[in-house]
């Protein structure tokens, strides 16, 4: 896969397992897309803390704001998306009101299976009328599954009436050439594992949705030679002399195999990867004072950006 | 108040849930505190949600399935306790409590064969906190476990979990029912008391969901009506299972930025909804100890020593690689009991916080499950200490 398609996307729905740095990968193809002169769209989906104002400052509002030169955030929060349908929908703000007030029309609302997504979901394809991109940055994987496969629920449901024209409408949304699903993986097994798993259920529930990718974040590049490999795995199974300082020694070896593990675990995971998807994925080095486990700062998205911008000027040339 | 160790919440408590961020190994928390509790005498269930396939072959077993399975514990020397594990599985155990709840086939058949029931296992099923709370209730009522260690999902909002029990019985409120089986065969009674305005909401909704939806739900209601009773009296015992003096909650976290977050949320949550936190896991914890110019010295002298026979540079190559990679673990190592002091400052003194190092490997099998339990029960040493110093 290339930079190029992610740039080109009109559509991106940001996802995988949590901590994997969804936001700043969202954050960085937000950066770098602006910079290429596109109107684009940053938006974080009902969450009860956003988490775009730790990297842009500043808050997140249904509204959407620009964070930077041609580069706008928002949280779209249900009650808010939910009027904003309603008003669509039914058109006399009064009769909305009195929907919004009645407790037992909002305990139905809140509590029948998909109509919260398929509001959220109606919201985004909205916006995308007065975007040139727009990156949803999805909750982790089994949840993102779950809000991608409503629309798809709701037709076989509702058969008729305002949601299920709605989510057809969604549908067709999906099912745009340049609309993707991207995920954000780490280099260990068991993010791969359910990285690839959440790849296959993306193509089998939301089969709309024709392009998927991934970036595997925090890589480490191999850097060990063969003598020092060597070296490390002789030092490794060596007593130290003096026991007074063999804690120390150890430690110290320690945090070089630390180093070595991590290499070996970044090109096993991109091996398999590559495998499994049948295409190269995008690799994110290791970014930051502590190499990412510090999580996401202004300046790691800065650095990701760089980077993203760096490949894409490569490919286009 | 000192805070009680791991041990005495093994020995003393009949329900542990485990809660906190994906990724943090609540699932292997939760199997080695069952390991422990077993090795300690007592009959232990661990409840567990897709646990990673290789957990459950070191387990010795296959695949978890929906029956509980008993693990076998003779490698790790004699016990009088026993070790049971099961995993989850959502639709199997929706389709029990229909079975159970129901009256007559005839009933369970419509239900299955509702279309709004076919979403609902979709969605409020797939989603498997339901379910964990669903099941949960099962096993507590059994008496057949002196302890339930329940691993719960990993949750998107933190609160999903919390407020499960009380999921489905919102959606089959009796509110909304009145409103469906009002418009449906029992006219009369029920249509009278429906208010002027309601009906002109419930038109609207005809509106915007579409009659069709309605009317499904209305026949979904028709054969829930039966269940609701039911539903109602779960919902009820769960909520109190949750406050049970035995019941205690543990949080589990990475010292990683996100992670923390949901950890400090989840403190203030049962706080707010007065369940009883017992304390916090700071799991995969790195280790790093200052290294003294002696301790360099030695290290300098074994590279020499081993690497006579490889290319010249390579000692130096090795010490350089080692100073640096040690001070990013040095580096590591403060930034993240900065973020475990964070944590600390939102607990109680009688909520304990316990440190487990980041081992080497996959935790994946039954003696490294008993490794980490170490971890665990010393750490309780060592703060039992430090609260003496």
């Amino acid at each position: 896969m290339k930079i190029r398609d992610i740039i080109h996307s009109r559509l991106i729905f940001v996802s995988g397992k949590g901590g994997v740095g969804k936001t700043c990968v969202a954050s960085a193809i937000g950066k770098t897309s602006a910079q290429t002169g596109k109107k684009v769209l940053l938006v974080e989906v009902d969450n009860f803390h956003a988490s775009f104002p730790a990297i842009f400052g500043g808050d997140m509002s249904y509204t959407p704001r620009e964070l930077e030169s041609n580069l706008y955030g928002c949280n779209i929060t249900w009650m808010k998306a939910l009027e904003d349908w309603l008003v669509g929908t039914v058109r006399v703000r009064t009769i909305v009101q009195m929907i919004l007030k009645n407790r037992v029309a909002m305990l139905f609302l809140n509590a029948t299976p998909g109509a919260r997504e398929i509001v959220i979901l109606s919201k985004i394809a909205d916006l995308l009328d007065d975007y040139d991109q727009v990156i949803v940055d999805l909750p982790a994987s089994g949840h993102a599954l779950g809000i991608l496969r409503v629309p798809g629920t709701a037709i076989e449901l509702m058969r008729s009436g305002p949601i299920y024209e709605r989510a057809k409408q969604i549908l067709r949304v999906f099912s745009h050439p340049r609309a993707m699903v991207l995920l954000c993986a780490l280099p260990e097994e068991m993010v791969v594992n359910e990285t690839l798993e959440f790849a296959q259920k993306i193509k089998q529930d939301v089969p709309q949705i024709q392009n998927l990718g991934v970036v595997i974040n925090r890589v480490s590049v191999p850097s060990f030679n063969e003598a020092e490999a060597t070296l490390l795995s002789r030092l490794s199974t060596t007593e130290p002399i003096d026991s007074s300082t063999s804690i120390e020694v150890r430690n110290m070896i320690d945090s070089a195999i630390w180093d070595q593990s991590l290499e070996e675990a970044s090109a096993r995971s991109i091996d398999r990867l590559n495998d499994e998807l049948g295409y190269d994925v995008l690799t994110l080095p290791k970014l930051g004072l502590l190499g990412g486990f510090g999580g996401g700062t202004p300046k790691v998205v800065q650095q990701m950006s760089t980077i993203f911008t760096r490949t894409f000027r490569m490919e286009q040339s | 108040m000192n805070a009680p160790s791991i041990q005495q919440l093994l020995e003393d408590k009949r329900l542990l849930i485990c809660v906190g961020a994906g990724g943090v190994g609540k699932t292997s928390m939760a199997a080695t505190m069952g390991v422990h509790a077993a090795m300690l005498g007592r009959k232990v269930l661990v409840l567990t949600i897709d646990p990673a396939k290789r957990l459950a072959n070191s387990l010795g077993l296959h695949e978890f399935g929906n029956e509980e399975t008993q693990i076998d514990l003779s490698s790790l020397g004699a016990t009088e306790g026993e070790l049971w594990a099961m995993m989850l599985d959502g639709k199997h155990a929706f389709h029990e409590l229909i079975d159970r709840v129901a009256e007559d086939e005839a009933t369970k058949q419509a239900i299955y064969n509702n279309n709004i029931y076919q979403s609902i296992a979709d969605t409020i099923v797939g989603n498997q906190e339901y379910m964990a709370t669903e099941k949960l209730y099962d096993v507590i009522h059994s008496g057949g476990y002196d302890l339930v260690i329940l691993d719960t999902p990993p949750v998107k909002n933190a609160l999903d979990f919390l407020e499960s029990p009380g999921r489905m019985a919102q959606f089959v409120d009796k509110r909304i029912m009145q409103w469906f089986l009002a418009d449906g065969k029992d006219k009369g009674m029920l249509r009278r008391l429906i208010s002027s305005t309601s009906s002109k909401i419930f038109g609207l909704l005809g509106h915007i969901f579409g009659k069709d939806f309605l009317e499904d739900i209305a026949v979904f209601f028709q054969h829930f009506k039966e269940l609701y009773e039911g539903f109602q009296e779960r919902h009820q015992a769960v909520e109190q299972l949750f406050r049970d003096p035995r019941t205690g909650f543990l949080i589990v976290f990475s010292p990683t930025e996100p992670a923390v977050e949901v950890a400090r949320f989840f403190v203030d949550q049962l706080r707010v909804r007065k369940m009883p936190l017992l304390g916090a896991v700071a799991n995969q914890c790195h280790q790093a100890i200052p290294s003294s110019p002696e301790a360099t010295e030695q290290l300098q002298q074994m590279c020499d020593g081993l690497a006579t026979d490889l290319a010249p540079d390579t000692t130096n190559r090795m010490m350089a690689r080692m100073r640096s990679a040690h001070n990013r673990l040095l580096m590591l190592q403060a930034y993240e009991q900065g973020l475990i002091a964070n944590v600390q400052q939102d607990l109680l003194s009688h909520q304990g916080l316990h440190q487990v190092p980041k081992v080497k490997g996959e935790v994946h099998d039954l003696q490294a499950l008993h490794n980490v339990g170490q971890f665990l029960m010393n750490s309780d040493q060592e703060s039992a200490t430090k609260g003496k110093e």
